[in-house]
């Protein structure tokens, strides 16, 4: 399990990694989540569809709505330019806190207490 | 029902919908979600029903948690709590609120005048009725030992009918007090008869002493300002005075250890010391004494089981004492040592009373004084509902009336997002703001009103006693229930506007609530009848009761006490030019003093009747204006007339002669085995109580000695009364120094008799008048709201040429149809009415035409005033005005 803070804190770039594959809608983006994480990252809808909404309304992602074929409606989400820049810049930060980690949890570390 | 996809979506969105951070696109982009999730689990083996109800539970657990992080990007004020969960929308909203209120006050400033002038009046009303209540139920509740203190009572039956009498015989509280280990105490008040005290040389007639024993501060709780309650009467020849009477004999001096001297019946002659001064009696009791003398001391009749005397008893009981088991011990106990005839038809029973209910319920002759009645209470009660039932009506009259100016404020509340839920509390709030403002002003004018409303009803009420705790509780409470029950009906119909229609001035058809109002306004007029029917009937009787012939002339009687100078007195009355007669009698009429029936027969038959017995003079009957209508008066110079008799009307036809002259010469002898004496006489009946009893038969005597004389009644003639009385005062008291004066009118005292029931009456007048007043000022704002209504109905038949008159017809025509329906309600309501207070009277009116007739006159007059002015304006007004306003 994934704790909240944890998620919260990554929900940007994953969904912005995830909508940089193409668009997509809300529920497919859980399902691809859980797909992903092999079923630990359990997202709900409650924390899904106001991030969706921010960065929509910061103008990272653009929505449309889009009608199935059997005439349902869906709302599909797509990165726009700036969010592009904006996952540059997240895959950067994350990649260097991945980094420090993965030094720092590998037993032949430089880094000692002494 | 087969479950429908769609439906279920839908009722699940609307509940997603609720939220007001959920935006309606967001709830679109949901159900979507939510679509997409059942067709998911529907892949997953589920089948349509299970995978939405499984859906929708894992998201509707959720909503609350959606609603608030949708809320979190949208919201600028970050709190803590979010909106719909603050609960604080009504204190936020509260100033706005109060300043719509008070604009709406100051818009209309003669609906709000109507409004809360009348609700205060209403509230006055009942706040003045509430203490009355207050005291009412108050009484005798203050003691310590309330709950085990009874009066003992006995029920007479006799072959005329049954006797409820509350006095008893000498010996019977101490005998039930040895008898019965129930019985812890037992107090006895004996009214003394006509005493007179005297102290130095001042004498005074008293009427309110009496003996009691010494467990009377046991049983009752007074408060003592000198002395000590134990020992205050434990020894004989001790009294314990009130603080007045204390002023009144001994003025600022300390009255402990001082003497009084005391002559009357029982004991003759005594001499007292003061031992203790207690406070006057509070209004609340039912008690009424001026002093209390100890009991010990009484030699008189200590065994005689046979007399009833003025005595009431009071017994302290054990608590959780079987009363029922009690009174049919003291039943058998009493009729055993009076030695009544245990097979007897007649039953004499021994009830227990609280002392707490003496005053409103008890139905016993005889006590301290006149009670008060439990039907007052109800009368004045139902009054006061019915008044601010009226001020209700009145409210909601106007409240919905106006509400229909107030459909664009409804309309743009609704538009920004006002639930209906909010709009009602935001208009019942109004209504509560009202009734607080008129509560607030109600109280104050009950304040104002309060010495007039004393004075008319003859009460002692004390507007202290409404910063008790009961009653704040109770007023609260009243105006809360105003407030709602008035505000109710106004705010749900006003928040149900629809915001379109309101918006788009398209005019609201007046009909809306018309019905309700309609009836509401029947139901004043038929409040208002009944109260002005019932009003005159009840101002007919006592008239009646005033004017009635009396069978003699009841004008300028003046009554003084007997003097044992009676020579020297009357000689000097006699030669004054001012008095026109003097007479001794031993009981004046119209007044229940010294009342005594006898048995009376005709010798050699057996049959036994009791007669009203009236010793008096050969002035009587001259002085009083009295008409003989067979035979002669009495002669002093007749030595027979001592033993005979003059005998009324009544008594003649009770003995079986059916004229008066066959009486005459007749013979006629005293039960108890006195002599003979002769019908001299007969007189024409006149009454000797009130008029709610029948005249008796009676029978006046003229004994030999001075045994009976105590009143001496002059006629005087009306040219300089207060001169001529001063004089017969000087005259008296010159002629009888140690005598205590007294006087009254004889007509004053006819007065007295039916006080209640005029007090009663002026009361009721001056509610009812508050009544009518209110109702007719809610007609008048109603008429001149509908009025404003039907300007532009008036300016199209004015156009197409109807006349004044006929426009005025147009409008009175709806309300003399209301009127007529309030009048066909009202009039058998207040005849049962009427005929049931009429009913206690002997001597009474018939309740007819004029009563309704004047009741329609006051009505009608009222209305068509009010309509007939407010009309005339409307229809005066240049109709081109109204029609082209918009």
């Amino acid at each position: 399990m994934i704790s909240r803070e944890l998620k919260a804190a990554s929900s940007k770039p994953v969904i912005l990694s995830i909508l940089s594959k193409g668009d997509s809608y809300g529920y497919q983006i859980l399902q691809d989540i859980l797909e992903l994480s092999g079923g630990k990252w359990e997202w709900s809808e409650a924390m899904l569809y106001p991030v969706l909404h921010r960065l929509n309304s910061e103008g990272l992602i653009q929505s449309r709505w889009e009608v199935q074929e059997n005439g349902r409606k869906r709302k599909y989400y797509g990165l726009t330019n700036t969010g592009r820049e904006a996952l540059v810049t997240e895959q950067a930060q994350w990649m260097n806190v991945h980094n420090v980690l993965i030094q720092l949890w590998n037993p032949n570390s430089k880094l000692s207490m002494e | 029902m087969a479950f429908d996809l769609d439906t279920e979506v839908n009722k699940w969105a609307k509940k997603l919908a609720k939220y007001p951070s959920i935006e309606p696109g967001y709830v679109e982009e949901m159900t979507s979600h939510l679509l997409d999730k059942i067709d998911g689990l529907k892949d997953s083996g589920y089948s349509e029903e299970e995978a939405f109800h499984k859906a929708s539970e894992l998201l509707l657990d959720d909503i609350e948690e959606v609603a608030k992080e949708f809320r979190s990007p949208r919201s600028k004020r970050l709190r803590n709590k979010p909106d719909w969960n603050e609960n604080s929308a009504l204190l936020q909203l509260l100033p706005n609120y109060l300043k719509i209120a008070l604009r709406n006050l100051r818009r209309n400033p003669a609906y709000s005048f109507i409004n809360i002038f009348g609700l205060s009046i209403a509230i006055a009303c009942c706040v003045l009725v509430l203490l009355f209540i207050l005291q009412e139920f108050s009484y005798d509740k203050y003691h310590e030992n309330t709950e085990d203190v009874y009066r003992v009572v006995k029920t007479r039956e006799t072959s005329d009918g049954e006797y409820y009498s509350a006095r008893s015989q000498v010996p019977l509280g101490p005998g039930i007090e040895e008898a019965f280990p129930e019985v812890e105490q037992s107090v006895r008040f004996w009214r003394s008869f006509q005493p007179v005290l005297g102290y130095e040389n001042n004498f005074f007639n008293e009427s309110k002493l009496y003996f009691t024993d010494p467990e009377v501060f046991d049983l009752f709780t007074f408060e003592f300002l000198r002395g000590n309650p134990a020992s205050a009467l434990a020894l004989p020849g001790t009294i314990v005075v009130t603080e007045s009477m204390a002023d009144k004999y001994f003025g600022n001096a300390n009255p402990i250890g001082e003497t009084l001297k005391y002559s009357g019946y029982p004991e003759g002659e005594l001499e007292l010391t003061v031992t203790a001064v207690i406070e006057d009696l509070p209004v609340n009791t039912h008690l009424d004494f001026d002093f209390l003398v100890s009991m010990h001391d009484i030699t008189t009749e200590r065994e005689n089981w046979g007399s009833h005397k003025p005595i009431w008893l009071y017994v302290n009981l054990t608590p959780n004492t079987l009363i029922a088991q009690l009174e049919d011990k003291l039943t058998e106990f009493d009729n055993q040592r009076s030695g009544n005839d245990p097979d007897s038809p007649f039953k004499n029973i021994t009830h227990l009373e609280p002392i707490s209910s003496v005053h409103l319920y008890s139905e016993f002759e005889g006590g301290f004084k006149p009670g008060g009645t439990i039907s007052y209470v109800y009368i004045f009660s139902s009054l006061a509902l019915f008044i601010l039932l009226i001020g209700c009506v009145n409210f909601v009259n106007l409240a919905t009336a106006r509400g229909m100016t107030r459909t664009r404020e409804v309309g743009v509340r609704k538009v920004i997002g006002a639930q209906q839920s909010q709009l009602v509390n935001q208009f019942l709030g109004e209504s509560i703001l009202l009734s607080t403002i008129a509560g607030i002003i109600g109280v104050f004018f009950a304040k104002v009103l309060l010495p007039f409303f004393n004075e008319l009803g003859g009460l002692h009420i004390n507007f202290g006693d409404l910063m008790r705790p009961t009653a704040i509780l109770a007023l609260i409470g009243l105006l809360a229930t105003i407030g709602v029950a008035a505000g109710a009906y106004p705010s749900l119909f006003m928040a149900r506007f629809k915001p379109v229609s309101v918006l788009k001035t398209k005019i609201q058809s007046g009909n809306k609530g018309a019905f309700l109002r309609k009836s509401l306004v029947v139901l004043q007029f038929s409040i208002s009848v009944v109260l002005i029917i019932s009003t005159l009937v009840m101002h007919k009787q006592l008239t009646f009761v005033q004017q009635k012939n009396l069978g003699f002339n009841k004008d300028h009687l003046f009554v003084v006490p007997y003097t044992p100078n009676e020579e020297e007195f009357i000689t000097r009355m006699e030669s004054r030019s001012d008095i026109l007669g003097v007479t001794i009698s031993k009981r004046v009429p119209v007044n229940d003093i010294n009342y005594d029936s006898r048995g009376f027969r005709i010798p050699g038959q057996d049959v036994i009747k009791r007669f009203q017995n009236y010793p008096a003079d050969e002035h009587f009957l001259p002085t009083y204006e009295m008409n003989l209508v067979a035979g002669r008066n009495f002669n002093p110079d007749i030595a027979q007339d001592s033993a005979n008799f003059i005998i009324n009307e009544q008594a003649a036809i009770e003995l079986g002669w059916s004229t008066p002259s066959e009486a005459v010469g007749e013979i006629l002898s005293w039960n108890e085995s006195n002599p003979y004496g002769t019908i001299i006489g007969v007189v024409e009946d006149f009454h000797t109580t009130s008029l709610y009893e029948e005249v008796d038969p009676l029978v006046l005597s003229y004994p030999a000695g001075d045994f009976w004389k105590t009143f001496i009644t002059l006629r005087i003639s009306s040219a300089d009364i207060s001169t001529t009385l001063s004089e017969i005062e000087e005259v008296w008291k010159n002629t009888t120094p140690e005598g205590a004066f007294y006087n009254f009118f004889i007509d004053e005292s006819l007065i007295q008799m039916h006080e209640r029931d005029t007090k009663l009456q002026s009361l009721f007048s001056f509610l009812s008048l508050m009544a009518i007043l209110i109702s007719s000022l809610g007609l008048f704002g109603l008429t001149s709201f509908l009025i404003v209504k039907m300007q532009k109905a008036i300016g199209i038949h004015k156009i197409l040429g109807a006349s004044h008159l006929q426009v005025i017809n147009l409008i009175s025509k709806n309300f003399l149809a209301l009127v007529g329906i309030g009048f066909a309600i009202a009039i058998p309501v207040a005849w049962i009415g009427a005929t049931k207070w009429l009913e206690k009277f002997a001597y009474k009116i018939n309740p007819g035409l004029t009563e309704i007739g004047l009741a329609a006159l006051v009505i009608l007059g009222s209305m068509v005033i009010n309509i007939g002015i407010q009309t005339y304006k409307a229809s005066v007004a240049n109709p081109v005005k109204s029609l082209r306003s918009e």
